[in-house]
Formats: structure tokens, sequence, C-alpha cells
């Protein structure tokens, strides 16, 4: 009898739990920004662009956002380019160091386009800055647009100028 | 139906001729002690038989009444004194008495008796009469004194109680005839200055009526069955009794009562049905009683179909109700928009399709 009253408490409660619980949020699309051969703690700052391709394509304008506790900063040129502008000590302090001067920075982001309207995927630049100098710089293309949810690109940034990659 | 239901009349027919041995040993008691027993012989022979099986087993509540006790009629014939007279003014006092008794009965001691008889005669106190009659359990003892006389017998009637032998009423004397012819007439003047002195009636005999509200009940009284239910009052003696009344499908109940001399008791049993608490013991059922467990089919909650069926049927109900209302509800308006992503959303791109 009591087996019989567990059974039907739960199944009472995982139907009331199938009707107002909320869906976990789906992960967003991973961009990995491996620094390699500097420390984190020397950036200033990390400018990551994304560049729609062609001329004739821009990202929608918008007013500035900040995110992180203004850590993270999105923008869009006038160019239509998305600017993201992330704080050195932000990254220094999330980046996963993988060996000791290897680090990577999971910067997730998504998109609302709608997947029938498929486009070239744009191009990522990744600039690290140092005393108003760009001391590490990486590049590569989105596999795809739009964001595929879950997906991850890595996006390599060695150090360029090693003298100022290092404390 | 129950096996007891077969017992009952083969235990009946098994009782009949021990019953039928009974009431020879009564009628041979009775010709042992030599009591003629006049108009009331056939409650005598009952007192006789009931107190034969008290011995045996458990007496019947009818059978077990015991008859009042008797006014004893005792004739004390003197010398030449026709014994045609002394039979004739025997039977006459024994008939005049129980017109007067209110349904006492009245014995005559014959010649059977004759030891009480000459014991009777041979007193010379008070307290020896009584003693005589209260051995022979008599309620009173009417004594008639017959002496040869001139012109015929005198008569003299004493009515004593037992025990002490104290006269109820001063001697009456009065002269009957020689012959048998004109003594019930003689002997009428004399008893009928009796009346008022006569032991006072037997009370009537108390009664008990058992009610059942379920028909079909079978009813016992201090053990022994009156039938099944609705019973008809039974006589019973007065004292304690126990009536145990039994249904299938019921609770049995006991009942305890005590009756009064006279009384018309009546009795209410209101049966509950199994798995009930008696309303009136407060008792769960009786584990021993056969007819008090579950029938076939019953037992507890949980063992029942319908009680599955039940909630089997109540949880269908609910959860087809749930989901009929998540369709409902899932038809109107727009569908839920899913959460946002984590991360940082990006601006659409425009232009270049």
């Amino acid at each position: 009898m009591r087996r019989v009253l567990i059974a039907l408490v739960t199944l009472g409660a995982s139907l009331l739990a199938s009707c107002g619980g909320e869906e976990p949020p789906p992960e967003g699309f991973h961009l990995l920004l491996r620094f390699t051969s500097s420390d984190p703690t020397v950036y200033e700052r990390v400018i990551v662009r994304l560049d729609p391709p062609g001329n004739d394509q821009r990202f929608m304008g918008i007013e500035p956002m900040s995110y992180a506790d203004g850590n993270i900063e999105l923008s869009v040129d006038a160019d239509g380019v998305a600017i993201f502008s992330i704080a050195g000590p932000y990254v220094a302090m999330f980046a996963e160091q993988e060996e000791p001067l290897t680090h990577v920075f999971d910067l997730e982001v998504w998109t609302t386009e709608d997947q029938m309207m498929r486009s070239r995927p744009p191009f990522v630049t990744v600039n690290v800055e140092r005393s108003g100098e760009v001391i590490a710089m990486g590049d590569s293309f989105l596999p795809q647009w739009p964001l595929q949810l879950g997906g991850e690109v890595t996006i390599q940034v060695p150090c360029r100028e090693p003298s100022l990659c290092t404390p | 139906m129950s096996a007891r239901w077969f017992l009952v009349p083969l235990l009946l027919l098994l009782a009949a001729p021990a019953a039928a041995q009974d009431v020879g040993a009564s009628a041979q008691v009775e010709a042992e002690v030599g009591v003629e027993v006049g108009g009331a012989e056939a409650e005598a022979g009952v007192e006789a038989e009931a107190t034969t099986e008290a011995e045996a087993e458990p007496p019947s509540p009818r059978a077990s009444r015991p008859a009042p006790p008797p006014i004893m009629v005792v004739v004390l014939p003197g010398r030449r004194v026709p014994e045609a007279v002394s039979a004739a003014a025997s039977a006459s006092l024994v008939t005049q008495l129980e017109a007067m008794s209110g349904g006492r009965p009245v014995l005559a001691v014959g010649a059977q008796a004759q030891a009480l008889i000459d014991a009777i005669a041979a007193c010379e106190e008070d307290a020896c009469v009584g003693a005589q009659l209260g051995e022979a359990g008599a309620q009173a003892g009417a004594l008639l004194r017959l002496e040869r006389s001139r012109r015929g017998v005198t008569a003299t009637l004493e009515l004593r109680d037992p025990v002490s032998g104290a006269l109820r009423h001063e001697p009456i004397e009065g002269e009957l005839p020689r012959g048998e012819e004109g003594v019930a007439e003689a002997l009428a003047s004399l008893s009928v200055q009796l009346e008022g002195s006569m032991p006072s009636p037997p009370p009537p005999p108390a009664t008990l009526l058992v009610t059942v509200n379920v028909d079909g009940a079978a009813v016992e009284l201090d053990g022994q069955a009156i039938g099944e239910s609705p019973v008809a009052a039974v006589e019973v003696p007065e004292g304690d009794h126990t009536v145990i009344v039994r249904a299938e499908g019921y609770n049995i109940e006991r009942r305890s009562t005590r009756i009064r001399p006279g009384e018309r008791a009546r009795l209410d049993v209101t049966l509950t049905e199994v798995g009930a608490v008696s309303q009136l013991t407060g008792e769960a059922p009786d584990p021993d009683n056969p007819w008090a467990q579950p029938a076939e089919g019953e037992g507890e909650l949980t063992d029942q179909w319908w009680f599955w069926t039940a909630i089997g049927g109540g949880a269908a109900l609910v959860i087809g109700a749930v989901i009929i209302i998540a369709v409902v509800a899932s038809d109107q308006g727009p569908p839920p928009m899913p959460p946002d992503p984590t991360g940082i959303m990006l601006p659409p791109i425009m232009g270049g399709f």
C-alpha cells in the first residue's frame, strides 16, 4: 500500500514537473581562444572581431552592450563588424591553463539567425593588446553561419611579441 | 450454508430418544415419591423432568422453569374411618383447593408416601409438622384429620406453613357422611373458609422477547437455540441469562440479562456487519466466530479487487485529465519561447543574401 502511494505521488510529481518546469537553456557556440606562448596576466585587453563576409553584409547595428560586470563589451562598428572587447584580467581569471604558457578562454556566443537564412560565416580576428600594442593575434573563419548551438571552434592566438607576452 | 444447520436437526434427532428416557425417568421418580399429581400433574412432571435433565446437560429455558411449590393435601384418617371416605375427601379437597390456589399446584399425598403421612400423624408440635412439609417441598400443607364419630366422620381441616408448621387459619371442624357420597359437598363448606388464608398465587412466568435487526439470525438462550429471528417471547426462569445471536456476515452478539420473577423482559439486539466494530460491545470481530469472519471476497481493503480497480481508474482519470488539459492549453496561445542559450547574443547579419 505504501509502495502504491509512493508510486502515485511520484507519478503526480513527475506530471507537475513536466507541466511547470523550465528546460535548461541550451549551450551557445563556443569560441575557444587558445593563447599560446603568453601569460594572460599581462593582457590588457582582448579584441575579438567578427567580420561578415563580403562588402555587402554587415551585422545589424546595435547599441554597445556590456556583459560580465562590464568586463565584456559588444558593439558593432560603422563597417558592420561585431567587436568584443574583453578585459585582460577577466581573460586571465577565466582562461584555463593547458600548459604553462598556453591558456584557453571560452567566449560563448549565439545568434538569432533563422537556420534557413544561411550565409557564409564571418571571419574572426583576435588581437591581444598590451600597452597599446598587439602582442598576440589569431584569426579563423567560423565553421558555419548561423552558429550551431553547442558547436565550437578553436582559434589559435600565438604570441607575436615574446618580450611582451610574459611579465 | 454452515454445517451447524445440519448439526442442529441431527442433534435434535439424537436428543429425542434421550428425552423420552428422561420422561420415563421422571415418571419413575414420581412413583417412588408416591405423590399423586392432581390438576398440576403435567407441571409437576415437567419439574421432575427438569430436575433429572439438569444433572446431564444445560436445561432448556422453558423446561427449566421450576414449578411453584405445591400445596400438599395430607389426609390423616383415624381408626375405623372408611377408606372410601378418606379417598373421596382427599380428591375433593384437592379439587376445591385448586380452585382457590390461583394456579399454584395442589398435590395429594397418597398411600405411596405413607411414611410422610405417618411422620406427620406422629407429630405433636407444629414445628414437627412444618419440618415434614418443608422437606416435602410444600408451600403449605392442608391437613385433613378424620375421626369416626357417632353421626359419621368428624373432619378437622388445618392449613399450615412449612418449616414453622404454623397455622395459616384456625382449624375448621365439620361432619362428613360415612359414605363417600356427599363428602365433597360437606368438605366444600369447610375448605371454602380457607380462601383468605391460601398462599399467594405464584407469579406469572417471566418471559424474554429477543428482537434482532436481522431476520434469520440464530438466537440462543443459555446455550440452547430458541429459533431464528424473529422469535417469539419465551418463558424463562428468574435469574441471569445469556443470549447469543448469530447471523452469517455479522458479528456475534453476546448479551447478558437478569430476569426478575414475572418480568416480561425484552432484549433488542443489533447485529453489526463483519468488519464493523460492534456498536453495542465495541468489540472487533470475534476471531473464533466463523460467521464473523469475512465472507469470500471480503477482507482487508487492500485485498479487494474493486479497491485496486478504483485506484487504477482514478489514476487513469487524473492522468487523462492532465494530458487533456495540457493539450488544450498547448492549443491556446503561442508556444512558449525556448530559453536563450548561454553566452552572448550576436546581432544578425544584414544583407548579402
